[in-house]
């Protein structure tokens, strides 16, 4: 059986985010109001997927000129991969406590 | 419209994250910056601010946990080398231990060249800290033979403490292997980028 990686709460509830949008860009701060983290937990967990490769990140040019290029995120297909993954095991737990297993 | 100080202290905060980043997040504390621009609130945008900079901060933090530990490793192995040479010499004054004007000053001497190399190494200053420690070489091996000259020639007879200390001078010269070999390998993680782009221009 393969080893479950071990994937914070923090950053289940992003990669399942950006799971349910496939295709999106999403902005930083439309991330953390989304996602309800804040900037000092989402930027690292950010940084990190984008380190592992399941974040692809791209600068944006701003809407209104005289503002600065913006960063925008979405899942890569490894992401996608890695979310869907999660999805699963987080249905398989809920039905789980669903039908009354007890957990240590 | 001027800056409300909720806006200045977030820009300010990001300016600094800027200057203490690892150069490596550098294109991300950008991008908190121009997320922080977009807040229309002046209070959320310095709640934005602080987090982006707690973040930078354990990033950088974590980036370069190896370069703080030997560091401080290397500063407090050279302050107790010194603190060791300056106990030698107060207490061969104190007890008044007939030993040569020549062997205080080397000790002295060698005292002085561990506490600069760990002033160096404070101020992060790596090739000096490598050139302190050749000197401390230098010195040490100048005792040394210094020593056993006199030994052979003049029939000097050491005191107990400084038979003890001839005993673990050569231990220091292990010391000194290891220290040495600290600095340089922090030296080749500071450079390694540097070197690797210029080696190796097509993988970089």
């Amino acid at each position: 059986m393969a080893r479950r990686k071990n994937i914070s709460k923090q950053t289940q509830r992003l990669l399942m985010a950006l799971f349910e949008t496939p295709g999106q860009w999403w902005y930083g701060y439309e991330l953390s109001k989304l996602t309800g983290l804040k900037s000092g937990t989402l930027y690292p967990i950010l940084m990190r997927l984008d380190d592992q490769g399941y974040l692809a990140s791209e600068w944006r040019d701003p809407d209104l000129p005289g503002k600065p290029a913006r960063h925008v995120y979405r899942l890569t297909s490894e992401g996608k991969a890695l979310a869907a993954q999660i999805e699963t095991t987080i249905d398989a737990n809920n039905i789980g406590l669903a039908q009354g297993e007890v957990t240590p | 419209m001027t800056p409300s100080c909720y806006r200045k202290a977030a820009n300010g905060l990001l300016r600094y994250a800027q200057k203490i980043g690892h150069p490596d997040r550098a294109p991300w504390i950008r991008a908190m910056a121009a997320e922080t621009r977009s807040i229309k609130s002046d209070f959320g945008a310095l709640e934005f601010a602080l987090g982006s900079f707690i973040a930078i901060t354990k990033e950088t933090l974590r980036m370069q946990r190896f370069e703080p530990v030997v560091r401080w490793f290397l500063v407090c192995s050279s302050l107790a080398w010194a603190a060791g040479k300056i106990y030698l010499v107060v207490a061969l004054w104190e007890k008044s231990v007939a030993t040569p004007l020549w062997l205080t000053a080397i000790l002295a001497l060698e005292a002085v060249v561990y506490a600069a190399s760990a002033f160096s190494l404070l101020t992060k200053k790596y090739l000096l800290f490598c050139v302190f420690l050749i000197l401390a070489l230098a010195t040490n091996s100048a005792l040394f033979g210094f020593a056993q000259f006199q030994f052979l020639l003049v029939d000097f007879q050491p005191a107990e403490s400084l038979t003890w200390y001839f005993a673990v001078i050569s231990e220091e010269y292990f010391m000194w292997t290891a220290m040495l070999f600290g600095a340089l390998v922090i030296l080749a993680l500071k450079n390694f980028d540097r070197a690797k782009a210029a080696l190796l221009p097509s993988m970089s």
